[in-house]
């Protein structure tokens, strides 16, 4: 049992990738959690293991969205956090992407965010609680390859700054954990299917992919009295991925 | 610039129809979309530009707007300007669902739209520029209006990602970034009439006034033109020095 014991907090996305690890760290550290997820089988199975709620959700439904959040409110009976890990990446370049793809990742990483928080705002406010986004290393530098998912995540981002300074005089921080490529990260894609295979991924100057515990442990400190002033803070998880540019040497 | 041909987006009114009016003036072969046919015509009759009638939430009519524009200006595009905007001035808390996805819609979904489609028609000639008009609060975050900053940040970040793309296609993509600018943006979603831009509330620049649209007519101009043929990915603020720094001094 650890810091943040007594806290209620609500999780999207997670059943699977960073989501899950994040819900398993929160439950470590004796936080009461309710997680949403597309998959009922990973939902029951990572409710189980942990004692945490899993609430089904459909988060393109506004309406769904309300009905899950006072599901999960009234079975954690209140809330002191929200967790918006839920999202979709898309690989490919701006070019190359669709109508439809583009919309699924606007809905998904940022209208759905905004509906989510809408609707979890009142709780929030009456418990003085926090918000933690989970945005990504693109959100800080984009890349070609994740065109409107970088473009996705840089707005998603915003919001959360821009909720920072709203929220702020009801005493509700809201911070930004921007992770960089995570090993069993991101599983759900616009195109569907797993995970393609896109050659070896390019290491960050500390020599290993972030793993889903790395970003938890950022999102628990965000979430606990420790991070008692930090409010509009981006946090890159990402083994100085994106410190600095690294020229791309063609010799030597 | 002369004989070089541009689509304008937005161009019936504030920057907008200042940039058609000083594209014209150089010499260039303009068409620009417009929501009001009154103001449209009238634009059009100063300049010698070609007026379409587009509203940037209909899809279906913004891709009909990009063939009429390449039929008017003979099947060459040398210059895209991504300028039409909506603001809209509320906190996250009390932005309706459908005000938030029309100002997506607007600010960065057609931007994308319309740039993704112009970007084809330069592969193909080899060479072109695209100019987006983003805003200060992309870079900064302008609190009172927080969706038009959230849907101006994801569009700066669209804005480099695409760059990098059409680099070596001989495409040029950058943004220009206003500060508050008179007249600046009018839009606003039907039915909140109150929520248009008003100078008058803003206070001027460290430069002692407010931008003008041929502060940002100018630029767009030389980042269209050979003497920045090695620019691209930019940001160009233009503010007069308002979000060089921190002031104290904030919107009334």
């Amino acid at each position: 049992m650890g810091s943040l014991v007594g806290l209620r907090v609500l999780v999207t996305g997670g059943t699977s990738g960073i989501g899950s690890g994040i819900v398993e760290h929160l439950r470590a550290e004796g936080a009461s959690v309710a997680f949403t997820g597309r998959s009922h089988r990973r939902g029951s199975t990572l409710g189980q293991a942990t004692g945490a709620a899993f609430v089904a959700a459909d988060l393109s439904d506004s309406a769904a969205i309300r009905d899950m959040v006072e599901e999960a409110v009234d079975s954690l009976g209140g809330l002191d956090g929200l967790v918006l890990s839920a999202g979709v990446l898309h690989r490919a370049r701006l070019s190359e992407t669709s109508d439809d793809e583009w919309d699924k990742i606007i809905d998904l990483n940022v209208v759905a965010p905004f509906l989510v928080t809408r609707a979890c705002l009142r709780h929030l406010h009456a418990s003085g609680g926090a918000i933690v986004t989970i945005a990504s290393g693109t959100a800080l530098w984009p890349e070609m390859e994740l065109g409107a998912y970088s473009v996705s995540k840089r707005a998603l981002l915003s919001m959360t700054q821009m909720l920072a300074v709203e929220s702020a005089h009801h005493g509700v921080r809201v911070n930004a954990v921007c992770p960089g490529d995570t090993a069993a990260g991101m599983s759900a894609l616009v195109n569907g299917g797993g995970p393609r295979d896109h050659g070896p991924p390019v290491m960050p100057p500390a020599g290993r992919l972030a793993t889903p515990a790395d970003a938890a442990s950022a999102v628990a400190f965000l979430l606990s009295p420790d991070s008692a002033f930090c409010s509009g803070a981006v946090l890159a998880v990402d083994g100085a991925m994106r410190a600095a540019l690294r020229a791309h040497r063609v010799r030597g | 610039m002369g004989g070089r041909t541009a689509l304008v987006t937005g161009g019936t009114s504030g920057i907008g129809r200042a940039i058609v009016e000083h594209l014209s003036g150089a010499g260039m072969q303009l068409a620009f979309t417009g929501r009001d046919v009154g103001r449209g015509t009238e634009v059009a009759a100063a300049t010698g530009a070609t007026f379409l009638q587009a509203d940037a939430t209909d899809r279906g009519r913004c891709d009909e707007s990009i063939d009429e524009a390449l039929a008017a200006l003979g099947g060459r595009l040398d210059l895209f300007v991504s300028n039409a905007g909506l603001v809209f001035a509320a906190p996250l808390e009390e932005t309706p669902e459908a005000v938030y996805r029309e100002l997506l819609e607007v600010n960065l979904t057609a931007a994308f739209r319309y740039s993704r489609a112009c970007l084809r028609v330069m592969r193909a000639q080899g060479r072109g520029s695209i100019v987006h008009i983003v805003s200060d609060a992309a870079i900064r975050g302008i609190h009172h209006i927080p969706v038009y900053t959230i849907s101006k940040t994801g569009l700066l970040a669209m804005s480099e990602v695409l760059a990098a793309e059409a680099a070596p296609h001989g495409v040029r993509v950058n943004a220009v970034c206003p500060g508050a600018t008179v007249p600046g943006v009018q839009s606003t979603i039907a039915g909140y009439d109150h929520h248009a831009e008003d100078a008058s509330t803003w206070g001027p620049a460290p430069s002692g006034r407010h931008g003008s649209g041929t502060d940002i007519a100018e630029a767009v101009l030389w980042l269209a033109s050979g003497a920045a043929e090695h620019v691209s990915g930019a940001t160009l603020r233009i503010d007069g020095a308002a979000s060089a720094a921190m002031r104290a001094i904030a919107r009334a």
